[in-house]
Protein backbone atom coordinates (compact mmCIF):
# COMPACT_ATOMS: atom_id res chain seq x y z
CA UNK A 1 0.00 0.00 0.00
CA UNK A 2 1.31 3.77 -0.65
CA UNK A 3 0.17 6.61 1.03
CA UNK A 4 -0.16 10.29 -0.27
CA UNK A 5 -1.59 12.74 2.94
CA UNK A 6 -2.48 16.01 2.58
CA UNK A 7 -3.13 18.63 5.62
CA UNK A 8 -5.09 21.76 5.13
CA UNK A 9 -6.96 24.81 6.90
CA UNK A 10 -10.33 24.25 7.53
CA UNK A 11 -10.96 26.90 4.89
CA UNK A 12 -12.65 25.91 1.13
CA UNK A 13 -9.92 28.57 -0.59
CA UNK A 14 -7.91 25.07 -0.43
CA UNK A 15 -11.04 22.88 -1.52
CA UNK A 16 -8.73 23.46 -5.12
CA UNK A 17 -5.92 21.59 -3.79
CA UNK A 18 -7.59 18.60 -2.24
CA UNK A 19 -9.39 18.36 -5.09
CA UNK A 20 -6.62 18.73 -7.75
CA UNK A 21 -4.04 16.54 -5.70
CA UNK A 22 -6.96 14.06 -5.68
CA UNK A 23 -7.17 13.73 -9.63
CA UNK A 24 -2.66 13.70 -9.40
CA UNK A 25 -3.17 10.65 -7.56
CA UNK A 26 -5.63 8.62 -9.28
CA UNK A 27 -3.46 9.76 -12.90
CA UNK A 28 -0.49 7.59 -11.14
CA UNK A 29 -2.42 4.34 -10.59
CA UNK A 30 -1.39 2.31 -13.83
CA UNK A 31 -3.92 -0.47 -13.15
CA UNK A 32 -6.76 1.90 -13.40
CA UNK A 33 -8.53 1.46 -17.06
CA UNK A 34 -10.49 4.71 -17.35
CA UNK A 35 -8.21 6.80 -15.76
CA UNK A 36 -10.54 10.01 -16.67
CA UNK A 37 -13.85 8.82 -15.01
CA UNK A 38 -12.12 7.75 -12.18
CA UNK A 39 -10.36 10.64 -11.61
CA UNK A 40 -13.37 12.77 -12.05
CA UNK A 41 -15.31 10.22 -9.84
CA UNK A 42 -12.82 10.63 -6.79
CA UNK A 43 -12.16 14.79 -7.30
CA UNK A 44 -15.66 15.10 -6.93
CA UNK A 45 -15.88 12.59 -3.54
CA UNK A 46 -12.95 14.32 -2.21
CA UNK A 47 -14.72 17.81 -3.17
CA UNK A 48 -18.04 16.78 -1.34
CA UNK A 49 -16.31 14.92 1.72
CA UNK A 50 -14.13 18.61 2.27
CA UNK A 51 -16.59 20.54 2.23
CA UNK A 52 -18.58 18.43 4.46
CA UNK A 53 -15.27 18.68 6.79
CA UNK A 54 -14.97 22.44 6.52
CA UNK A 55 -18.33 23.68 6.48
CA UNK A 56 -20.18 21.15 9.14
CA UNK A 57 -17.62 19.88 11.31
CA UNK A 58 -18.80 22.27 13.87
CA UNK A 59 -14.95 22.89 15.47
CA UNK A 60 -14.43 25.77 17.95
CA UNK A 61 -10.60 26.23 16.85
CA UNK A 62 -10.91 28.57 13.65
CA UNK A 63 -7.22 27.67 13.39
CA UNK A 64 -8.09 24.01 12.49
CA UNK A 65 -7.21 21.60 9.39
CA UNK A 66 -8.43 18.69 7.92
CA UNK A 67 -6.52 15.85 6.92
CA UNK A 68 -6.92 13.93 3.60
CA UNK A 69 -5.08 10.22 3.23
CA UNK A 70 -4.95 8.77 -0.38
CA UNK A 71 -4.44 5.21 0.38
CA UNK A 72 -3.68 3.15 -2.94
CA UNK A 73 -4.23 -0.63 -2.96
CA UNK A 74 -3.64 -3.10 -5.80
CA UNK A 75 -7.41 -3.15 -6.58
CA UNK A 76 -8.47 -0.02 -4.62
CA UNK A 77 -7.90 3.52 -3.75
CA UNK A 78 -9.19 4.27 0.32
CA UNK A 79 -9.83 8.27 0.95
CA UNK A 80 -9.87 9.28 4.50
CA UNK A 81 -10.76 12.44 5.31
CA UNK A 82 -10.46 13.55 8.39
CA UNK A 83 -11.32 16.62 10.41
CA UNK A 84 -11.35 17.58 14.53
CA UNK A 85 -14.82 18.71 14.62
CA UNK A 86 -18.20 17.98 16.52
CA UNK A 87 -18.86 14.98 13.82
CA UNK A 88 -22.08 13.92 12.69
CA UNK A 89 -23.93 10.81 12.60
CA UNK A 90 -23.81 9.38 9.36
CA UNK A 91 -27.40 7.97 9.64
CA UNK A 92 -28.20 11.74 10.34
CA UNK A 93 -28.03 12.35 6.60
CA UNK A 94 -30.56 11.13 4.40
CA UNK A 95 -30.58 11.13 0.30
CA UNK A 96 -32.39 14.34 -0.89
CA UNK A 97 -35.76 13.52 -1.47
CA UNK A 98 -35.92 14.95 -5.22
CA UNK A 99 -39.97 15.82 -5.35
CA UNK A 100 -39.36 18.66 -2.72
CA UNK A 101 -36.13 20.23 -4.82
CA UNK A 102 -33.64 20.85 -2.09
CA UNK A 103 -30.86 23.02 -1.61
CA UNK A 104 -28.81 20.57 0.59
CA UNK A 105 -28.29 16.99 0.84
CA UNK A 106 -26.70 16.05 -2.25
CA UNK A 107 -23.02 16.32 -1.05
CA UNK A 108 -23.70 12.49 1.02
CA UNK A 109 -26.09 11.47 -1.66
CA UNK A 110 -23.52 12.16 -4.60
CA UNK A 111 -20.53 10.20 -2.47
CA UNK A 112 -22.60 7.17 -1.84
CA UNK A 113 -23.70 7.17 -5.74
CA UNK A 114 -19.79 7.30 -6.52
CA UNK A 115 -17.69 5.39 -4.35
CA UNK A 116 -18.22 1.30 -3.32
CA UNK A 117 -18.60 1.99 0.22
CA UNK A 118 -18.44 4.91 2.63
CA UNK A 119 -17.30 4.84 6.23
CA UNK A 120 -17.71 7.34 9.01
CA UNK A 121 -16.08 6.69 12.18
CA UNK A 122 -15.23 9.09 15.76
CA UNK A 123 -12.00 8.40 17.38
CA UNK A 124 -9.55 10.09 19.86
CA UNK A 125 -7.75 11.47 16.99
CA UNK A 126 -11.02 13.27 15.33
CA UNK A 127 -13.32 12.17 12.84
CA UNK A 128 -12.78 10.09 9.68
CA UNK A 129 -15.10 9.72 6.67
CA UNK A 130 -13.81 7.06 4.75
CA UNK A 131 -14.35 6.29 0.91
CA UNK A 132 -13.44 2.67 -0.88
CA UNK A 133 -13.22 3.09 -4.64
CA UNK A 134 -11.75 -0.72 -6.81
CA UNK A 135 -10.56 0.10 -10.20
CA UNK A 136 -9.73 -3.61 -10.36
CA UNK A 137 -12.02 -6.62 -9.38
CA UNK A 138 -10.32 -8.76 -6.73
CA UNK A 139 -10.28 -12.10 -8.38
CA UNK A 140 -8.05 -9.96 -11.41
CA UNK A 141 -5.57 -9.09 -8.71
CA UNK A 142 -5.50 -12.49 -7.21
CA UNK A 143 -4.89 -14.23 -10.84
CA UNK A 144 -1.93 -11.51 -11.10
CA UNK A 145 -3.24 -9.87 -14.27
CA UNK A 146 -3.99 -6.18 -14.49
CA UNK A 147 -6.79 -6.73 -16.56
CA UNK B 1 -17.13 35.13 -8.95
CA UNK B 2 -16.68 36.21 -12.59
CA UNK B 3 -19.52 36.35 -15.01
CA UNK B 4 -20.43 37.89 -17.90
CA UNK B 5 -23.62 39.15 -18.28
CA UNK B 6 -25.59 40.03 -21.41
CA UNK B 7 -28.97 40.19 -22.77
CA UNK B 8 -31.10 39.61 -25.57
CA UNK B 9 -34.74 40.85 -25.97
CA UNK B 10 -35.14 41.61 -22.50
CA UNK B 11 -33.40 38.02 -21.35
CA UNK B 12 -30.75 37.78 -18.87
CA UNK B 13 -28.26 36.00 -19.96
CA UNK B 14 -25.72 35.05 -17.43
CA UNK B 15 -22.43 33.16 -17.96
CA UNK B 16 -19.76 32.10 -14.90
CA UNK B 17 -16.73 32.44 -16.26
CA UNK B 18 -15.07 30.25 -13.58
CA UNK B 19 -13.97 26.85 -14.48
CA UNK B 20 -15.50 25.16 -10.68
CA UNK B 21 -18.32 25.84 -8.91
CA UNK B 22 -17.80 24.92 -5.43
CA UNK B 23 -18.13 25.73 -1.90
CA UNK B 24 -15.40 28.58 -2.44
CA UNK B 25 -17.43 30.54 -4.83
CA UNK B 26 -21.29 29.03 -4.21
CA UNK B 27 -21.83 32.02 -1.71
CA UNK B 28 -20.60 34.65 -4.35
CA UNK B 29 -22.55 32.94 -7.27
CA UNK B 30 -25.54 32.52 -4.57
CA UNK B 31 -25.39 36.57 -3.92
CA UNK B 32 -25.08 37.49 -6.89
CA UNK B 33 -27.81 35.82 -8.66
CA UNK B 34 -29.66 36.82 -6.31
CA UNK B 35 -29.05 40.56 -6.49
CA UNK B 36 -30.17 40.18 -10.12
CA UNK B 37 -33.49 38.94 -8.99
CA UNK B 38 -33.98 42.16 -6.54
CA UNK B 39 -32.99 43.81 -9.62
CA UNK B 40 -35.97 42.90 -11.25
CA UNK B 41 -33.99 40.63 -13.85
CA UNK B 42 -36.07 37.46 -13.41
CA UNK B 43 -36.31 35.81 -16.92
CA UNK B 44 -32.73 33.95 -17.02
CA UNK B 45 -30.73 31.92 -18.81
CA UNK B 46 -27.29 30.14 -17.18
CA UNK B 47 -24.86 29.59 -19.64
CA UNK B 48 -22.46 27.00 -18.09
CA UNK B 49 -20.43 26.74 -21.09
CA UNK B 50 -17.06 27.60 -19.04
CA UNK B 51 -17.77 25.09 -16.11
CA UNK B 52 -16.11 22.01 -16.11
CA UNK B 53 -16.60 20.85 -12.36
CA UNK B 54 -19.82 21.87 -10.03
CA UNK B 55 -20.12 19.78 -7.28
CA UNK B 56 -23.25 19.84 -4.63
CA UNK B 57 -22.59 23.51 -2.99
CA UNK B 58 -23.12 24.46 -7.03
CA UNK B 59 -26.40 22.69 -7.14
CA UNK B 60 -27.38 24.17 -4.24
CA UNK B 61 -26.84 27.41 -5.82
CA UNK B 62 -29.01 27.11 -8.83
CA UNK B 63 -31.66 25.67 -7.18
CA UNK B 64 -31.71 28.08 -4.52
CA UNK B 65 -32.32 30.67 -7.09
CA UNK B 66 -34.97 28.40 -9.30
CA UNK B 67 -37.12 28.37 -5.68
CA UNK B 68 -36.75 31.89 -5.19
CA UNK B 69 -37.75 32.40 -8.75
CA UNK B 70 -40.66 30.78 -8.36
CA UNK B 71 -43.39 31.17 -10.65
CA UNK B 72 -42.97 34.93 -10.60
CA UNK B 73 -39.94 34.41 -13.69
CA UNK B 74 -38.25 31.43 -15.35
CA UNK B 75 -34.51 29.88 -15.45
CA UNK B 76 -32.91 27.67 -18.22
CA UNK B 77 -29.55 26.17 -18.14
CA UNK B 78 -27.70 25.51 -21.38
CA UNK B 79 -24.55 24.55 -22.49
CA UNK B 80 -23.41 21.90 -20.18
CA UNK B 81 -20.34 20.13 -20.67
CA UNK B 82 -20.52 16.27 -20.01
CA UNK B 83 -19.32 15.89 -16.25
CA UNK B 84 -21.50 18.94 -15.59
CA UNK B 85 -24.67 16.99 -17.20
CA UNK B 86 -23.94 13.46 -15.74
CA UNK B 87 -23.75 15.17 -11.94
CA UNK B 88 -27.48 16.78 -12.73
CA UNK B 89 -28.56 13.46 -14.42
CA UNK B 90 -27.24 11.88 -10.83
CA UNK B 91 -28.73 13.96 -8.67
CA UNK B 92 -32.11 13.87 -10.67
CA UNK B 93 -32.04 17.70 -10.98
CA UNK B 94 -32.18 17.46 -14.87
CA UNK B 95 -35.68 16.84 -14.21
CA UNK B 96 -36.30 19.78 -12.35
CA UNK B 97 -34.20 22.17 -14.76
CA UNK B 98 -34.71 22.68 -18.19
CA UNK B 99 -31.67 22.29 -20.32
CA UNK B 100 -30.79 23.08 -23.43
CA UNK B 101 -27.62 22.56 -26.12
CA UNK B 102 -27.83 26.24 -26.66
CA UNK B 103 -28.17 29.93 -25.80
CA UNK B 104 -29.91 30.62 -28.65
CA UNK B 105 -32.27 27.27 -27.88
CA UNK B 106 -32.72 28.47 -24.07
CA UNK B 107 -34.11 32.24 -25.59
CA UNK B 108 -36.13 30.42 -28.05
CA UNK B 109 -38.15 27.98 -25.50
CA UNK B 110 -38.21 31.11 -22.91
CA UNK B 111 -40.34 33.42 -25.99
CA UNK B 112 -42.29 30.29 -26.90
CA UNK B 113 -43.49 29.74 -23.29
Amino acid sequence: MEEIQLTIPRKVSYLYLATTLSKQVCQQIKECRDKKKFASDIELCVSEACTNAIKYARSVDKDDVISIYFQIYSNKIIIKVQDRGSGFNLDDLPDPDIERIPERGYGLYIIRSKVDKVQYSRTERGNFLTMIKYFMEKKKVMNGGTG
Amino acid sequence: MKLKVTRKDGILIITPQDKRIDASVATDFKSKLIDFLENGDKVIVINLSAVDFIDSSGLGALVLILRKIGTDGRIKLCKLNESVRSIFELTRLDEVFEIHKSVEGAIESLKSD
